[in-house]
């Protein structure tokens, strides 16, 4: 259960990251051109406005995740038994566990009996 | 002439004592009330024959039911099965038998004898009766015995000790007798499982030990004459 969520979790830094590198890109290409001032808000306000739009899509798929994440973690907490169902031996190696057990108490309720038997005589 | 006759009566006594004593545990038994524990006491000894021969082949008792009806339970670990299952019957016959000759031999050894029994019905109540009837049916016949060690005669000691131990040879002569009901229970269907011996034998053989040994007190009484 919690290995899940971490993977998750780090499934969601990892697409901030990638915004975060598309943005810088986009500055380092704006660089090196020299360009008039009026002309150089209005870039930076689309650089910006370009920002806010690979931030919501970040935010976007960030919630998309979270959600996810969070449908996950309810369907492990809710379904505990399909978790455990994975660590459960198959069948086949029960009925084995059993068989053998049986004959293990089997001995043991024998020693039992000799160490507490009692007879009655009417 | 009233010494004539009190010569006489002695001598009819001494005569006939033993079937004058054996009439009336016979009648004693046919009496509703007063047989119930005269019933106890040979359940008693049935009972306590099963633990002494647990006792003896190496194992223990842990506990002794008695009934009302005079029936019984006894609660052994380990020993040996045959010689305890056996032990139940046999040892009942013993008991009557020896309780009969030892008061027979001497007023006092009848005496001492009696607390003797007295002592082993207290240690009974003591170690092995775990529930109030068992405790209560016990009691009423360590009173029993209390009461003929008081009895300031010893002459009567020893008649009363005499008449128990006939009133539990008679019971268990007629006892195994119950075995035979068909439902395959009590100590003659275990001795059967163990040894493959038919239950009617068994009961055959304990009753055979009973007729015997009544058999030898009236002897010993005949040749006491």
């Amino acid at each position: 259960m919690n290995i899940s969520s971490a993977s998750s979790q780090n499934s969601i830094f990892g697409l901030t990251n990638q915004t975060n590198t598309s943005k810088k890109s986009l500055v380092r290409s704006v660089d090196p051109v020299v360009v008039p001032k009026a002309e150089q808000e209005t870039l930076l306000n689309k650089q910006a406005n370009q920002g806010i739009v690979a931030d919501q899509q970040a935010i976007a798929l960030f919630e998309k995740n979270q959600l996810e994440a969070n449908a996950a973690k309810y369907s492990l907490n809710s379904s505990t038994f399909s978790t455990t169902d994975k660590d459960k031996p198959s069948p086949k190696n029960e009925t084995a566990v059993a068989s053998y057990q049986t004959v293990g108490n089997l001995a043991q309720r024998e020693s039992v009996q000799q160490l507490f038997g009692v007879d009655v005589f009417a | 002439m009233s010494n004539i006759s009190s010569e006489q009566t002695s001598s009819f006594w001494q005569k006939y004592h033993f079937f004058i004593l054996l009439i009336a545990a016979v009648v004693i038994k046919q009496v509703p009330l007063v047989s119930i524990p005269f019933n106890w006491l040979e359940s008693y000894f049935h009972e306590i024959s099963h633990g002494l021969a647990a006792i003896v082949t190496g194992g223990s008792v842990l506990r002794i039911q008695l009934f009302a009806n005079g029936a019984g339970l006894c609660t052994t670990q380990g020993g040996m099965g045959f010689v305890i299952s056996f032990a139940g019957y046999a040892g009942a016959t013993l008991w009557g038998w020896g309780i009969y000759k030892l008061a027979s031999s001497h007023q006092r050894i009848a005496q001492i004898f009696s607390v003797l029994l007295f002592l082993l019905i207290v240690s009974s109540i003591i170690f092995w009766g775990r529930d109030l009837l068992t405790w209560f049916i016990l009691a009423v016949l360590a009173v029993l015995f209390l009461l003929t060690i008081k009895l300031k005669k010893l002459h009567y000691l020893q008649r009363l000790m005499q008449l128990f131990g006939l009133l539990i040879l008679l019971n268990s002569l007629s006892s195994p007798s119950y075995l035979l009901d068909g439902r395959n229970l009590g100590d003659g269907a275990a001795l059967a499982t163990m040894t493959f011996i038919p239950e009617i034998v068994w009961v055959l053989i304990w009753f055979s030990l009973a007729l015997v040994a009544l058999y030898s007190l009236y002897k010993s009484a005949k040749k006491h004459n």
